[in-house]
């Protein structure tokens, strides 16, 4: 399975939380809704890749992470009894959060490259997104005061969300083609 | 691989997911398929990213500008955010201005201080100057005892510790223990029986 026997060198476990500890973060919080709960999580993750990551295989390794962290977050969720009303929360407030600021260039560029594409929005789009994401309104909420159908208000959100991942995705192709010429 | 309409089938679905707008047993469903592909627990990722670069986009929108919630037509631009930091100094002089017009009105006159009832406000003091004529005589009064701060206030006061002179040491009692005792005084010879403002200086103040 492995071609490593005992714990895993730390180096390999430090290498891997730099590369996938933001993601990481970002999954859990979007389990947990709790910045500070998705961190402890985050933390206990990678103790157990320290303690048992031997066991794992190099190519599988970012599943295994993911795979642990989700089982660790459910866990939490039932022990701390995290009720519905916070898993009706937002899962995307920054407070607390690990991982984002330690990539502080990187967000620059990439809120950039969202706000261009939030201008480029029809009007209609650019308001579903405005309300439902900055003022934190749900779709019923949304659709009742624009007088709109719900699925109207739905179409148009989704569309939009199509149009800004498309946008964070070249920014991404344009960053990474940039970090292999240099 | 998912083919480019699966992939935003799923990743729409991982917006509701992290949004909160699935209902339970959908969110439940998706939370079991989480637990088994890896696709689906990158795509919570990225719906959570993203929805993090749309709400940092947009609060930089909205210091700007203000739109109206009917129509969400944009107005014209008009800054009108205002720093936390400049607020908070504004609150600051505002509540010392309040004070010290408590301080100065409850006294009945002005450029003055009272001077300190006896009683329980006089035994407060009293206990102060004593205190400090302790630490003053006290060779473990270091530099960075904050007495030390108001005594040695220049090479002159520095060398009048401990000499026998504590006239400077009326001089600097410091304000905020003048004001609170001076603004209670005031407030109980005037037959008032709380004050508000000196209380909140006092507890502020260890």
């Amino acid at each position: 399975m492995s071609s490593h026997e005992g714990p895993l060198d730390p180096s390999i476990v430090a290498a891997l939380y730099v590369e996938h500890g933001e993601e990481l973060c970002r999954f859990l919080l979007g389990i947990l809704r709790d910045a500070q709960l998705a961190n402890d999580v985050l933390q206990a993750t990678f103790v157990k890749m320290a303690q048992r990551g031997h066991e794992t295989r190099e190519q599988t390794r970012k599943a295994w992470l993911f795979r642990v962290a989700y089982h660790e977050a459910m866990a939490v969720r039932r022990r701390e009894g995290v009720s519905d009303k916070v898993l009706r929360r937002v899962a995307w407030h920054t407070e607390g959060a690990a991982g984002a600021a330690d990539e502080p260039l990187l967000r620059i560029e990439a809120v950039q490259a969202v706000r261009e594409a939030l201008e480029e929005l029809p009007p209609e789009q650019r308001q579903l997104v405005r309300m439902r994401i900055y003022e934190e309104k749900t779709f019923a909420v949304i659709a009742k005061e624009l007088k709109i159908p719900l699925g109207t208000a739905l179409a148009r959100m989704r569309a939009a969300m199509i149009k800004l991942k498309g946008k964070l995705g070249e920014t991404d192709e344009k960053r990474e083609e940039r970090e292999q010429e240099d | 691989m998912f083919g480019r309409d699966e992939q935003n089938e799923l990743d729409w679905l991982a917006f509701q997911y992290v949004a909160g707008e699935l209902d339970a047993d959908a969110a439940v469903a998706f939370e079991l398929r989480m637990a088994q592909e890896q696709s689906v627990r990158e795509a919570t990722a990225r719906a959570v990213e993203l929805t993090q670069l749309v709400a940092a986009a947009e609060s930089q929108f909205a210091d700007l500008r203000c739109s109206d919630p009917e129509t969400g037509e944009v107005a014209p631009a008009e800054k009108r955010a205002v720093a936390w930091g400049t607020r908070l100094s504004w609150m600051a002089i505002g509540g010392l201005l309040s004070l010290l017009v408590a301080v100065f009105v409850s006294s009945g006159r002005f450029g003055t201080l009272p001077t300190v009832e006896n009683g329980a406000n006089g035994d407060l003091a009293a206990a102060w100057y004593e205190t400090r004529q302790e630490l003053t005589a006290s060779e473990d009064i270091g530099p960075l005892h904050p007495l030390s701060a108001t005594l040695l206030d220049g090479d002159d006061e520095a060398a009048d510790v401990g000499t026998g002179d504590e006239s400077w040491l009326e001089i600097d009692t410091p304000s905020w223990m003048t004001a609170a005792v001076v603004g209670v005084a005031g407030q109980g010879s005037a037959g008032s029986s709380s004050s508000s403002a000196p209380d909140d200086e006092e507890s502020g103040v260890n």
